[in-house]
């Protein structure tokens, strides 16, 4: 479970900021997180992540606050939840192959299972004929598929993906939001930022709106605009 | 994780990387090269200034000149007490015909002496030791000793000891090659200092690089150990190409110029000095190579694993 307890967060030097944030998300939940640029989803994600610290509150994963963690347990934190990355973060010097390996091998999975686990992932996002293929050659959407495949490749508890079809055409959307779907339903929490009305309206799973830093809607089953 | 998989993860992610950025390694590997061998020729400076001084200590001296009545077994007597002495290295005898001989010998071209020495009819040198230290500031305590012999102290056994008509040159000698010295260390010293930094920031800007990588690798929940291990054992990689890659044109440089280093600075040849301190050059290379590439990648990473 994931609970932000008054949670603000501001930044001197950033327009950026979130106000009394009050948000809990159990555990296998769906939750998609909507508002306008600069609303502060990116920044509750980064909260999350523990990259930022709160300027005031608190932000528990099962009933730990993940911001009075010792640097040493934040790896381990870490790797409990996958993340697809808006700006796909791959890593530029290692094949596909080698960029979900890279995730199994911060865990401690042998070499074994990494050669078992890896093609199959890859398969599921379709990037099996690209394996040995370096980030740079491929395109925006295979890169967004190849951040998916590295996040899920642990099973995390928690995936967060900050808008993964905001590359994709319409088709390659659908794609990702089903294994989005499938993993959520294999018990995973799913957090997804997005502005991708259809997207929304199509999962009809919690909405989270975010306006100025602030939560404006926590709707059950929502869309992305409110039908009163 | 077990630690050998750890290891062998690490080693193999640091090669990968090594062989990946080839345009970086090449760079880095090029600029510690070339720093390491700045680092050995300053070495070679060190033992050119050692052979030189040696040189010119060599040619210091202390001669004792004894009466001619003196008889040789006393005076071979006092050699070899001094002989026994750590401060000396050589005891020379002169008897009394070569002492005569080396006069006429020096004085070939001038028939005065020539001549006075004939009308004298008799040899009137007597016998000397000509004794040489090992070290050019121990001849004042070395002429104390000779003095304190109890043989030397009977008044008409010792004529002349030169060393005080030599005092003032040797001690000028000593404070020469001291201040050689000195200033040959804050050269090596200096330089050396500089040399480490130009490789600390070289590998720093290689790390500065793959800045974006290691935010990647820490954001995705991997251990320290596991960002900065590649770095520090590509840094090993740098260091020790560097210094095999150094070895070898030191080795061909110096055969190059062995044999006009040997005219130039006096009988040293820079390829013979090379070749006999060959296994302190190499330890010297690769020891400051890895440890330098270590070192520098475990602080040029630290800055970006505080997030």
């Amino acid at each position: 479970m994931i609970i932000f307890d008054k949670v603000s967060k501001t930044y001197q030097e950033k327009n950026v900021s979130v106000y009394d944030i009050d948000l809990k998300i159990n555990k296998g939940e769906f939750v998609t997180l909507i508002g306008p640029s600069g609303a502060g989803k990116t920044t509750l994600i980064r909260l999350l992540l523990a990259e930022e610290k709160p300027s005031s509150g608190t932000v528990y994963f099962n009933e730990v606050n993940i911001h009075n963690l010792k640097k040493h347990d934040i790896p381990k934190y870490r790797q409990k939840i996958g993340v697809i990355f808006q700006d796909y973060k791959l890593l530029e010097n290692k094949t596909v192959f080698e960029n979900v390996a890279f995730a199994m091998e911060m865990v401690g999975k042998s070499d074994k299972d990494i050669h078992e686990d890896v093609p199959y992932a890859l398969e599921l996002v379709g990037l099996s004929q690209k394996m040995f293929h370096f980030p740079h050659q491929l395109s925006g959407g295979e890169q967004q598929r190849l951040t998916i495949a590295r996040a899920i490749i642990n099973q995390p508890d928690i995936l967060i993906a900050d808008e993964p079809t905001g590359s994709l055409d319409p088709e390659g959307s659908k794609e990702v939001l089903s294994i989005l779907k499938k993993i959520n339903e294999l018990g995973t929490t799913v957090i997804m930022a997005t502005h991708d009305k259809d997207i929304v309206d199509a999962l009809k799973k919690r909405v989270v709106k975010l306006e100025e830093g602030r939560i404006t809607r926590d709707q059950e089953k929502g869309t992305y605009h409110t039908k009163e | 994780m077990s630690l050998k998989l750890d290891f062998k993860r690490i080693t193999r992610e640091g090669f990968v990387a090594f062989w990946r950025n080839k345009v970086v390694s090449i760079s880095t590997v090029v600029v510690m090269t070339m720093t390491l061998i700045v680092l050995s020729s300053l070495v070679f400076l060190n033992g050119v200034l050692d052979f030189s001084l040696k040189q010119l200590e060599d040619r210091v001296d202390v001669n004792v000149y004894f009466y001619p009545e003196v008889p040789e077994e006393d005076i071979i007597a006092l050699a070899d007490r001094l002989e026994k002495t750590s401060e000396i290295r050589e005891v020379q005898y002169i008897s009394r015909e070569e002492a005569y001989a080396n006069f006429k010998n020096r004085h070939e071209g001038d028939p005065l002496i020539i001549q006075s020495l004939e009308e004298l009819g008799t040899n009137p040198l007597g016998a000397a030791l000509n004794i040489r230290a090992y070290d050019s500031t121990r001849y004042e305590s070395i002429v104390e000793t000779i003095e304190a012999d109890p043989a030397v102290s009977n008044t008409s056994f010792v004529e002349r000891i030169n060393y005080y008509d030599n005092k003032t040159i040797i001690d000028r000698l000593n404070q020469f090659s001291h201040t050689a010295h000195n200033v040959g260390s804050f050269i090596i010293v200096f330089f050396g200092v500089i040399a480490l930094l130009v490789i600390m920031s070289t590998i720093r800007i290689a790390i500065y690089s793959s800045k974006k990588e290691i935010i990647i690798k820490r954001l995705v929940g991997a251990e320290p150990r596991y960002i900065r291990g590649p770095f520090i054992m590509a840094g090993a990689l740098y260091g020790a190409i560097s210094a095999v890659l150094t070895m070898i044109i030191l080795f061909f440089v110096t055969q190059r110029l062995g044999a006009y280093t040997e005219t130039f600075f006096g009988g040293m040849n820079l390829f013979g000095y090379f070749m006999t301190n060959i296994f302190s050059f190499f330890v010297l290379t690769i020891v400051v190579g890895i440890i330098i590439g270590v070192i520098s990648s475990h602080f040029a990473t630290r800055k970006y694993l505080n997030v």
